[in-house]
């Protein structure tokens, strides 16, 4: 079994898998690919995969894939690596990680890290902002965080909502069995859809006009006096009480989230529902987590999600707010109003203020135990079908899904014997109905998000020597001040990283043949007349605080060398590309 | 098998000159070789299993107690660790006596299994006589604890070649290193912090015995190891502290541990032996974590239970005293915390009383006594002192230091404070084995109880029974009932929904308290001629018990399926 997704078996399908691809929308600027690949539809894990080793067959030397570990029923986590190595190897470079579909269901994540990965390889070479980008930077995609689930939404019979979790077998109503009572196609239809119990005191009636809609009826006594009631009453997700016990879908498969399994503020279970036994329990979690933490390069992290339009940030508790710091919040704001204005109908949000407490959540663990700037982005809104500013009404949306989709995403309702509730209606939308873009609108939502990524990645750290002034204060003595330049917005170290010590400092140093570095130290500002020594080694300074966004920090030596000594000046650390530049010791102009 | 037990407790007690010139308990090598030789001679009753390796490669071993190893599964079972904590040695040899012990109590066996894991933390023992008490018990994970690129390149080290890794102190420190203590003018030897409004001020600095290694100005700064085991578990894990791990459970130590509990359902009570200590003294049951929903040591309904064995452990081990510890990421705090299991935790060690001062000659001045500002360091150095020939505490000795210029080098030998003589351990070991006992003795155990049947008109009869928990713990701890982790007692009937008048055929009990706690249950139920109804009561830890009522009188016996 764990053999089944051999990524050379793969390489030999997809190379045969030529002959059967689909026709591929061309996209917006014309650029020319290598791999034709469909954005206007949905593709099952396998599929992904074969896409994955296409791209990678297509263009060898942008992109590798690496297979980081396996899930629970032994899929392959598969993590492409975009870089281009004449300009050097991945962890030279700062790095942008970007995942999606840690749960299941949430599977427009998937097609839009696929996109990125596509649209990045085919401008390069012919769009220079893209290429530049491309240049500078590495990108680590990992397409599905969550293949089990995606296999299991698109191969069983799902709704919108369900196989966000991993395929672990877990016992959700501790009977002693696991997964033994999970929802159940009763209509036969492929799809898990809605129950409503024909009810004499139902709370809902259908609606006369178009019975497909189960409207309340008011609660409130009509003048005479009398109450009025509906003929049903809703009866949950389609299923029935499989294990005996009372109780109908208490406990399907799966029966956690991933997303509630990291380090930063874990929880267990009786604070965060579904947080698994302990963090990183799950195969999925601990091997991402491992080589994540391997690649400190990592600068910026997207993690793709559906649905509601936003661009989150945490923290996701909110005793966890006092730890963003004044200055990491505005690297936050600048990156997701920006976000905002390339998304409409996206909204930037904090987690816990504007969504829901989270605790244990990937975007926390990265930004507040690895101190990187990352967001997740929740995709597709309700609000884009009328693109009017706020989602249909039901009648509105009953009318999309008819003139638009032409009823595809619904299931008539159809009146079925329940063995515990009787007469009941099943039907109502499919999986499909909810939470994604209809295929028509996916690559735009793809492409967005993908450019917005690109902002993102285009934020972090790139340093230069702004100015080494070089003045001779005595016999063989020289002063030497330099000014470190970070043009993007992302600090080489945020507030977060410095002030809980994440990783290493970044380090200055300076060193010639025949030069001796006596003192060395910051300037406490980049126009300050004196620095602050530090006590030992200076020709070697640990900058902890890094060099800040859209500015620049100056530091100061006092050097003993010869007239016309040649130094070297190297500022490097985890997260840019490492800077040096030599010049000469003199004084002559 | 006397001759076996005989030489476990001649390994235990043997006398081994080390460092710190005490007699030393099992290493983890012998440790392993007397639960070898426990196995070897008890075959049925013994087993030993590795569960996993420690970071420097030493088996991590679960030595198995049981009526029978072949299903030693199938039964309630007790836990106990020792060997986590680096500055508690003995431990190893008091888990194993304690297993040793276990086997000669045969009764206990028929009810109860017990898993010994002798040494959790092997690697905290490695090199035992090159730490100092501060990093005690870490693994050998390679940590660079001062970010400066380079690993363990500045350790602890004995320096003045006296046996001991103990304290330097300078007098008069330079402008760049501010001084911090002053000897304690009760008694010269301690060091204490300044206090202004005594006017008692900073006069010495105090180094962890050793060089500047990496010449980076800090004495001693980055040691062997590595993440300290019982400090990496999830309950207030503290994230930033490099010796508590890049994440949760990151060392394999720990993630063996607990996989090993998680393995093992049935696991009811643990008595973990390492830094924390909730027997000697309850802990206050009052704070919450910041998330309001988890305690940060004992759950409020749990406490006059951890009173009581808290008594019981004293009264046993003649122990009540422990050191002030903040058990935050400890295994003990896990298992209560986040997996519903009592759990007791004992430093096994506590400051004995020291012996009465000798008379001081009738003709001299009486001399003005003054308090130390440290009494728990006073009673211990009492101790060294009149009763253990003054080895606890190594005399300050001038040394010429090669950065720090003149110092002073001594201070408590490490262990001292923390493990006991070698004296001590068949005694402590005693203790354990009793208070072991009493746990599996104190097991819950839900019994079915007044099961009648009653007939209410032609086909169709009533049926009632009682499930008590007959044992003196709850099924599930006060924690248990919050986290829900523990498993809660299912009852169920085999009767068809359609023909159940009366009453649920699947029910829950989250829990039932100890000491004789109840619930009573009735059906009315139509039941087709001859029909067996089967009533099934399922509790992890013991198993399954089923009774038969046929015909709506008879009830067979209860049969009990683990």
């Amino acid at each position: 079994m764990n053999n089944r997704f051999s990524l050379t078996a793969l390489f030999a399908a997809a190379l045969l898998s030529f002959a059967i691809r689909t026709p591929s929308a061309v996209a917006q600027q014309q650029l020319p690919a290598k791999v034709e690949i469909a954005w206007n539809r949905y593709y099952d894990f396998s599929e992904v995969v074969s896409i994955i080793a296409r791209l990678v067959g297509a263009y060898p030397n942008l992109l590798s894939v690496e297979e980081i570990g396996k899930s629970v029923q032994g899929r392959p986590l598969l993590v492409v690596t975009l870089n281009n190595p004449s300009t050097g190897s991945p962890a030279t470079k700062p790095a942008m990680w970007i995942d999606g579909n840690i749960h299941g269901n949430e599977i427009q994540a998937t097609e839009t890290v696929l996109y990125s990965i596509d649209y990045l390889c085919r401008a390069y070479g012919s769009v220079p902002a893209l290429t530049e980008l491309v240049d500078q930077s590495t990108f680590y995609f990992l397409a599905s965080v969550n293949p089990d689930g995606r296999a299991n939404w698109f191969s069983q019979q799902n709704n919108p909502h369900s196989s966000r979790t991993g395929m672990q077998p877990t016992d959700d109503d501790r009977d002693g069995s696991a997964d033994e009572d999970g929802p159940d196609d009763l209509d036969g239809d492929g799809s898990i859809g809605q129950m409503w119990r024909k009810d004499p005191l139902g709370s809902h009636r259908r609606n006369p006009r178009d019975p497909r809609i189960l409207e309340r009826v008011s609660s409130e006594p009509r003048p005479d006096g009398t109450i009025e009631h509906g003929e049903w009453s809703h009866g949950g997700s389609e299923g029935i009480d499989n294990d005996g016990d009372g109780h109908i879908n208490e406990d399907g498969p799966g029966g956690y989230d991933m997303n509630r399994n990291w380090p930063s503020d874990w929880q267990p279970a009786h604070v965060e529902n579904g947080a698994g036994d302990y963090p990183l329990c799950f195969p999925e979690t601990r091997a991402i987590a491992a080589w994540v933490l391997n690649h400190p390069n990592i600068a910026a992290a997207q993690s793709y999600h559906n649905a509601g339009g936003m661009i989150l940030r945490g923290p996701g508790a909110d005793y966890r707010e006092v730890e963003y710091s004044r200055e990491d919040r505005a690297t936050y704001d600048a990156i997701s109003s920006a976000g905002a204005e390339m998304l409409p109908h996206y909204r930037p949000m904090v987690i816990f203020k504007e969504l829901y407490t989270v605790h244990g959540g990937f975007v926390n663990w990265i930004a507040e135990s690895l101190g990187v700037i990352s967001f997740t982005n929740e995709l597709w809104s309700d609000n884009r079908i009328l693109q009017n500013g706020r989602d249909p009404t039901p009648e509105e949306m009953v009318r999309w899904r008819d003139r638009v989709l032409f009823g595809q995403t619904t299931s008539d309702w159809k009146e079925l014997s329940h063995p515990e509730y009787g007469s009941v209606l099943v039907g109502g939308g499919t999986k499909w109905s909810s939470r994604i873009p209809p295929p028509f609108m996916l690559e735009e939502e793809a492409h967005r998000n993908f450019a917005f990524t690109v902002f993102h990645a285009q934020q972090m750290p790139r340093l230069r020597f702004s100015s080494i002034a070089v003045e001779c204060i005595g016999e063989q003595l020289w002063q030497v001040t330099v000014a470190v330049a970070n043009d993007h917005r992302i600090p080489t170290r945020t507030v977060r990283a410095s002030r809980k010590k994440i990783g290493f400092p970044d380090h200055l140093t300076l060193a010639g043949l025949g030069v001796t570095v006596v003192s060395g130290g910051p300037m406490a500002q980049r126009l300050a007349t004196t620095f602050d020594p530090v006590r030992r080694n200076p020709h070697d300074l640990a900058v902890e605080v890094g060099v800040g966004g859209l500015s620049t920090d100056a530091f100061r030596f006092i050097v003993r060398a010869p007239d016309g000594a040649r130094a070297t000046v190297r500022y490097s650390g985890e997260k840019f590309k490492a800077i040096e530049q030599t010049f000469t010791l003199t004084a002559a102009k | 098998m006397p001759s076996t037990l005989f030489l476990i407790l001649m390994l235990a007690l043997r006398s081994v000159p080390t460092t710190d010139e005490r007699p030393v308990a099992l290493t983890p090598k012998e440790a392993l070789a007397s639960a070898r030789a426990l196995v070897a001679s008890h075959p049925t009753n013994a087993a030993l299993v590795s569960i996993g390796k420690s970071y420097g490669g030493a088996s991590i071993d679960v030595l198995v107690i049981s009526e029978n190893v072949l299903n030693s599964d199938k039964k309630p079972s007790v836990l106990l660790v020792g060997g986590l904590d680096g500055n508690r040695p003995s431990s190893v040899a008091v888990t194993v006596q304690a297993a040793a012990q276990l086997l000669t109590r045969a009764e206990l066996l028929k009810s109860t299994t017990f898993y010994v894991i002798p040494c959790a933390n092997p690697d905290a023992y490695a090199a035992i006589g090159a730490r100092c008490s501060d990093i005690a018990g870490r693994n050998l994970r390679p940590i660079d604890e001062d970010r400066d690129g380079r690993i363990d390149e500045d350790r602890p080290q004995d320096i003045n070649a006296d046996g001991a890794i103990t304290m330097m102190r300078r007098v008069n420190p330079p402008a760049d290193d501010p001084p911090t203590h002053l000897p304690d003018p009760a008694d010269t030897r301690l060091m204490r912090g300044a206090d202004a409004t005594k006017d008692l001020r900073a006069s010495h600095t105090l180094y962890i015995e050793g060089l500047d290694g990496d010449q980076d100005g800090l004495i001693a700064e980055d040691g062997t190891g590595g993440v300290d085991i019982d400090r990496n578990f999830p309950h207030r894990w503290q994230e930033f502290d490099r010796t508590a791990g890049a994440t949760q459970l990151s060392e394999p130590e720990s993630q063996a541990l607990a996989q090993f509990v998680l393995d093992h359902p049935r696991i009811i009570a643990a008595l973990v032996i390492g830094r924390w200590d909730n027997l000697a003294k309850t802990p206050d049951s009052k704070g919450r974590d910041i998330t309001g929903q988890t305690p940060l040591m004992l759950e409020g309904a749990d406490q006059p239970a951890w009173e009581e064995m808290g008594k019981r452990w004293r009264e046993l081990s003649s122990q009540s005293r422990c050191e002030e510890c903040d058990p935050s990421g400890s295994l003990a705090l896990w298992l209560y915390a986040h997996r519903g299991i009592p759990t007791f935790a004992t430093q096994l060690w506590g400051r004995p009383d020291a012996s009465p001062a000798p008379a001081p000659p009738t003709t001299a001045p009486p001399s003005p006594v003054l308090t130390p500002a440290d009494t728990e360091s006073a009673g211990w150095l009492q101790w060294s002192d009149r009763d253990q020939a003054g080895h606890g505490f190594v005399a300050w000795t001038p040394f010429d230091h090669p950065t720090l210029g003149k110092v002073e080098i001594g201070g408590f030998r490490a262990g001292f404070r923390s493990d006991p003589p070698a004296g001590e351990v068949p005694r402590l070991s005693t203790a354990v084995t009793n208070f072991l006992s009493e746990l599996a003795t104190k097991q819950p155990r839900v019994a079915v109880r007044n099961v009648t049947t009653s007939p209410i008109a032609p086909g169709v009869f009533e049926l009632q029974a009682e499930i008590v928990n007959e044992g003196w713990l709850p099924t599930s701890c006060g924690m248990g009932r919050i986290n829900k982790q523990p498993a809660p007692i299912i009852v169920r009937l085999s009767t068809p929904k359609n023909r159940l008048l009366s009453g649920q055929r699947v029910t829950t009990i989250e829990a039932l308290a100890g000491a004789g706690d109840r619930r009573s249950f009735r059906w009315i139920i139509r039941a087709l001629p001859a029909e067996i109804t089967a009533l099934e009561v399922v509790w992890k830890p013991m198993g399954t018990q089923r009774i038969e009522i046929t015909n709506e009188t008879a009830t067979t016996a209860i049969t009990v399926t683990p």
